[in-house]
């Protein structure tokens, strides 16, 4: 008889972990790509004029220079995290695997994966400023052309934790989907159904803007940091919960 | 200790019983043939013993732990079949190498031996592979994980013939050198027969027999000749298949419960004896009519 | 190779191949009879099998074990199996072509007359 193996979750999680990484490669691609349209978006529209589709969108925008780099960068996140629950599950019970580690495995990639998302958006936003103010003469660059290193440690730090927001949110959905078909159709009208029926009756979103405002507004950094993690782990508290008795490999 | 300890085990989808109360017992070491027709619930079985699927009522013990969310169930079983979801972007011996990562007796060597012989290109993506391809590139991996019970799902699909007997002599002397419990299913019995411990036959996701694959080439017998004579015969056995040849000659597959000198009188009195081909055998215990397709046909 | 098709399972096939490698005295006495896994390989059948094979000239005691040295060949074992093969092959063959004989009304006289046929064409080709 062949010896069994003894393992534990964790070391079957890291090596899930390093293998997502590796898959998901690809997506780190699309990361640069985005960020590239972002940043020629911004090259042409010049400094705070973005205006989306959405008059309570645009909203938020208006403040932040190299504002779309950074929404296209949280859009990434949100969709990365949507699609780590559908291919994730999936890919992960063809080796090692129980459903805990995958989350696990899954939760340290999307992780991972914001802080990328931070960094670069934010340094492909100083990038932005430093081609702005050698092209286009007498543009205000905001603040100053030198950015002092805390407030781009601020910059990193908010824009990486507004990426594990957005990938927690979109995990909680994927795998909502996962669970359901039905949330495939649910969610999004749900969603877009909300936005019309305060827009129509108020004129403003007011769901979506005081949800974005809970972050947003807050003051303290530590606070901040505070309200996104523990969203994002009841996010991921609730995926864990839900999809433990989840049948896989159907 | 069993590998595998299933007890009345059932799974229902909606109004269908996939798996209807189904007990048995897998000692290590050995290769065991899963023999079905389609639709008899060997995939069900199979997904239930890797934790994929909850059963609905029932137990199943492998390695003595409930599958389902056990890591060492997963560490130590491996499941190949064709819907394995590989990443996108990864070239093959890319995903070898990650799936090296994963399994402890993991052997690489003979991966990238059996990569090179059945001409896998390393530069290649896993969706892109034609579908015998794709089979043999999961086959690979199901071997050189080694692992303690290694399960193949309808392994061969797509396979030309060649490739298929390679697997099995791959798959042979693997064994030989590193015993351990492989479950093979298919409907191909008789290409693999020869190197089976040990033949579990489901019908309508229950058990129907469980045999050392030699009990089962000796299990029936088929008989041919006057139908009085084999009437006579065969008035006291389970008749599995009946065939009618000519105006009053008969053929059919029964139970072999008779002594060396019942079939040597048999013979000289003009009854043809013959063994009954397993992969026939399977299919006749299977079978929902004792004529087979003719019955459909005979009723007109 | 192997008869998928016989009437005999495979580890009676393997044994009667067993036999014929030492009438054949491919295998002499107290030489080392192949081992199971030597037969899995050879005939791509398990080695559950090939052992069932090798027990049978076991349990006949054609062949014997040494202690971590696996199965040789009795000293006996030609003879044996030649007695065995003439007392139950030939006898069985015998009964048949009887039977079929009777059934196709070839009385004994032609019948012997054909195996005395059968018997100098098989010289005649041995010869040539």
């Amino acid at each position: 008889m062949m010896f069994l193996t003894e393992t534990n979750l964790m070391s079957v999680a890291k090596t899930q972990y390093r293998y997502k990484i590796k898959a998901n490669a690809g997506m780190f691609v699309i990361l640069i790509a985005v960020q590239l349209l972002a940043f020629l978006l911004s090259l042409n529209g010049g400094v705070g004029t973005s205006a989306g589709g959405f008059d309570s969108i645009t909203y938020n925008i208006k403040y932040i220079s190299g504002d779309i780099i950074i929404v296209l960068t949280l859009i990434w996140a949100l969709g990365i995290g949507i699609s780590t629950a559908g291919s994730g599950f999936k890919m992960d019970f063809t080796f090692i695997s129980n459903r805990v580690s995958s989350h696990l495995s899954s939760i340290a990639f999307l992780l991972t994966a914001a802080v990328v998302g931070g960094v670069t958006a934010t340094l492909c936003g100083i990038l932005l400023r430093v081609v702005m103010y050698y092209t286009q003469n007498g543009v205000d660059t905001g603040s100053g052309f030198w950015i002092a290193p805390l407030s781009l440690l601020t910059g990193i730090f908010a824009t990486t934790l507004y990426a594990v927001l957005t990938s927690s949110i979109g995990y909680f959905a994927g795998m909502l989907v996962q669970r359901n078909r039905v949330f495939i159709v649910l969610l999004p009208v749900l969603f877009f159904g909300t936005l019309f029926v305060e827009a129509r009756s108020t004129g403003q979103a007011q769901t979506l803007i005081s949800a974005i405002e809970f972050f947003s507004k807050e003051n303290s950094q530590a606070f901040f940091a505070l309200k996104v993690i523990l969203v994002s782990a009841f996010l991921y508290g609730c995926v864990i919960l839900f999809s433990n008795r989840m049948e896989v490999r159907k | 200790m069993n590998v595998i300890v299933c007890n009345e085990l059932t799974k229902i989808f909606g109004s269908t019983r996939a798996v209807n109360n189904l007990s048995f017992t897998l000692a290590p070491e050995g290769i065991t043939g899963l023999i079905g027709r389609n639709g008899a619930g060997k995939t069900t079985l199979l997904k239930i013993i890797a934790g994929y699927l909850l059963p609905s009522t029932g137990s199943i013990q492998v390695f003595a732990e409930n599958p389902f969310n056990s890591v060492k169930v997963s560490a130590n079983m491996i499941f190949i079949d064709d819907n394995m979801a590989m990443p996108e972007l990864m070239y093959l011996t890319e995903i070898l190498e990650s799936a090296s990562s994963f399994y402890a007796n993991w052997d690489h060597k003979l991966a990238m031996g059996l990569f090179e012989y059945f001409n896998l290109q390393p530069k290649q993506y896993h969706s892109k592979l034609s579908k015998g391809m794709r089979s043999t590139f999961n086959m690979i991996v199901g071997l050189a994980a080694r692992c303690p019970l290694t399960i193949f799902d309808e392994p061969t699909t797509g396979m030309d013939v060649a490739v298929r007997k390679d697997f099995y002599r791959a798959l042979l002397k693997d064994f030989m050198q590193h015993p351990r419990s492989i479950i093979l299913s298919s409907h191909l019995l008789n290409e693999l027969n020869d190197i089976l411990s040990d033949i579990l036959l489901i019908k309508d996701g229950a058990k129907y027999l469980h045999l050392p694959v030699d009990e089962l080439s000796e299990y029936a017998v088929g008989l041919q000749g006057q139908e009085d004579i084999i009437a006579e015969m065969t008035r006291n056995t389970e008749v599995f298949y009946r065939k009618k040849l000519g105006k009053d000659s008969l053929y059919v597959a029964v139970r072999n419960q008779y002594t060396k000198e019942e079939l040597q009188k048999a013979r000289l009195k003009g009854i043809e004896v013959s063994s009954v081909p397993t992969d026939d055998l399977c299919v006749y215990l299977t079978a929902k009519h004792e004529g087979g397709i003719d019955d459909v046909f005979d009723r007109n | 190779m192997l008869n998928t098709d016989s009437l005999k399972p495979i580890y009676v096939q393997i044994a009667e191949w067993l036999e014929m490698e030492i009438l054949n005295g491919n295998i002499q006495s107290d030489e080392k009879m192949y081992s199971q896994y030597q037969l899995s390989d050879m005939f791509n059948i398990n080695p559950a099998t090939a052992a069932k094979g090798l027990n049978i000239l076991a349990d006949e005691n054609l062949l014997y074990k040494k202690r971590g040295l696996g199965m040789f060949v009795s000293s006996h074992a030609r003879e044996a199996i030649r007695s065995k093969r003439i007392n139950q092959n030939i006898k069985q063959l015998a009964l048949e072509l009887v039977a079929e004989a009777g059934r196709l009304d070839v009385d004994e006289e032609q019948l012997i007359e054909i195996i005395r046929t059968a018997n100098l064409q098989l010289r005649k080709e041995k010869s040539q």
